[in-house]
């Protein structure tokens, strides 16, 4: 077998596209010596070749708003999370005015009525926000205690009327509710709420993380996805946590380490094997700078580590030793650090 | 958790706006740059694959999918993008005659990984690849087609896909730093 013929065999090999006997073939000549210091580069480089995103050239939300005002045309009411009305309606632009028309006209004569209505249940919203490297806790007029972590947002009524208690969460907050038997304590988040009774437990749902995250110290909580119907609705115990994947609407239950999960609030960030971009983007967030790594393969290796309310400058020579590079701190005009890692010159 | 594009199609076809939010999410990042290496320009790239989700909506009770979803959205973006193409009255149909040093800088340029070894850097690598090597590589490792979807996107056999993918591979481990 030539260089040439072994480097076909791998290619094919690696890409998943061997047969069953080449991919004996393979193994068997990966024995050899001749061949294995070949192998190893083919595979090394193989690796190498991971995913580089170009989000910053193609921008998602731009694609999102694009995408809607093109479908916008044909029908107007689009919107991308409200299930849809059946077709029978979307073409013909004779139901569109007439359906426009008759709502037009019903609106005009309740508005009289819904004006008055409308006052009497007037909720006035509050938000309050937290920057990256920033916590807050806002105190609301029932008892309930909420402490948000970084980078969050958390919207709220000045008072409570009606039913429940409504609150809408971006981001990563702690709760400890204040138990009302009659006025149910709910919290939405993109695509699924939470409902309780009274109890301590912490939601992370960050936008541009692929899960929502519900972790349950004390009493119970009962969690609904928006437009699943194949999805019961989830009662969680304590001690229990629920993974919610985004993309695709399936969670997960299982348990969760307090600490791990709520350390935040005392600086306490505690990482078990996972991989670095992760780690990195959780350090943005509670310490406020943003971090650059040159080489894209350290992102994905796993980090052990464990930070008890240490320094910003601690945790940067931990993150040199575990990953055997070099750091350097820039300054930009508005006093936000920049953390860039590269390889130590040999 | 997956879910499958057979799942998020069959949600599609039953009018689930957010099952076509799913898709377009999986798969936007991955189909502009495709559209990309044909149409030169950000902005035709983005269109030609919002017309291409568009249409899936607006005909999704009548496109039947043949071989997978991936395959079907990379050949429409690809057939779309060569509309615009034309439309701007470039006379590419070729290729190989894009400047693959213009792609590297242009796509680089926004790049956020500063990359201080260029030389070894695989992205840098890939790019010196001629366009259509470049492209049915990118396409197997970091899009997941198969040989098979790749020949059928874009419209060459199997057999060259392979050469192609060996020609890569072995041009990317010869530049590998030999450590002795």
């Amino acid at each position: 077998m030539t260089d040439e013929e072994f480097i076909q065999l791998a290619t094919k090999f690696f890409s998943r596209e061997a047969s069953e006997d080449e991919i004996e073939q393979y193994h068997f000549y990966n024995k050899k010596k001749k061949y294995a210091a070949l192998a190893r580069h083919i595979q090394s480089q193989w690796d190498a070749a991971v995913k580089i995103k170009h989000d910053s050239v193609f921008p998602i939300d731009r694609g999102f708003q694009l995408l809607k005002e093109k479908i916008r045309i044909y029908q107007p009411s689009f919107e991308w999370d409200k299930p849809q009305v059946e077709r029978l309606f979307d073409f013909s632009s004779k139901w569109l005015r007439i359906s426009a028309a008759s709502a037009f006209l019903v609106l005009f004569m309740a508005s009289g009525l819904f004006y008055f209505w409308y006052r009497s249940h007037e909720i006035v919203w509050n938000e309050k926000k937290t920057v990256m490297g920033e916590q807050a806790v806002v105190s609301l007029p029932d008892g309930t205690r909420i402490t948000l972590n970084a980078d969050s947002k958390l919207t709220y009524p000045a008072r409570f009327v009606g039913q429940s208690r409504e609150v809408y969460l971006q981001g990563e907050a702690y709760f400890e509710v204040q138990h009302l038997s009659d006025k149910p304590f709910v919290i939405h988040t993109e695509n699924v709420s939470t409902i309780d009774l009274g109890t301590r437990f912490d939601i992370k749902a960050y936008p541009a993380e692929k899960n929502i995250t519900i972790s349950l110290e004390q009493g119970s909580v009962k969690v609904l996805s928006k437009f699943n119907s194949a999805q019961q609705d989830i009662v969680l115990q304590p001690s229990q946590q629920m993974v919610y994947d985004k993309n695709c609407g399936k969670s997960l239950v299982g348990s969760f380490d307090s600490e791990k999960i709520t350390g935040w609030k005392n600086n306490i960030l505690i990482f078990e094997d996972e991989p670095i971009a992760e780690v990195l983007r959780s350090l943005e967030r509670s310490y406020g700078v943003s971090f650059q790594i040159a080489d894209t393969s350290v992102l994905h290796r796993s980090l052990r580590a464990h930070f008890h309310n240490e320094s910003l400058a601690t945790v940067v020579k931990s993150l040199e030793k575990a990953t055997g590079l070099a750091s350097k701190t820039i300054d930009d005009r508005s006093a936000h650090q920049t953390i860039i890692f590269f390889e130590r010159k040999p | 958790m997956l879910c499958t594009d057979e799942e998020l199609y069959h949600r599609i076809q039953r009018s689930d706006g957010q099952a076509l939010k799913l898709l377009f999410q999986k798969y936007y990042t991955s189909l502009c740059r495709f559209a990309y290496l044909y149409t030169k320009s950000v902005h035709n790239a983005e269109e030609a694959v919002s017309d291409v989700f568009l249409n899936l909506w607006l005909r999704r009770d009548a496109i039947q999918i043949h071989t997978s979803l991936k395959a079907y959205l990379f050949t429409a973006v690809k057939n779309q993008s060569l509309n615009y193409l034309r439309r701007d009255s470039y006379a590419m149909d070729d290729l190989d005659a894009i400047h693959t040093g213009a792609i590297a800088s242009d796509l680089q340029a926004d790049c956020l990984v500063v990359s201080t070894e260029a030389k070894n850097h695989i992205e840098s690598l890939l790019n010196l690849l001629p366009a259509k090597r470049q492209m049915i590589f990118r396409m197997n490792r970091i899009d997941g087609l198969s040989y098979k979807e790749i020949a059928e996107i874009l419209s060459i056999s199997v057999h060259t896909v392979q050469n192609q993918m060996t020609a890569a591979i072995k041009f990317l481990s010869e530049k590998h730093p030999r450590r002795k």
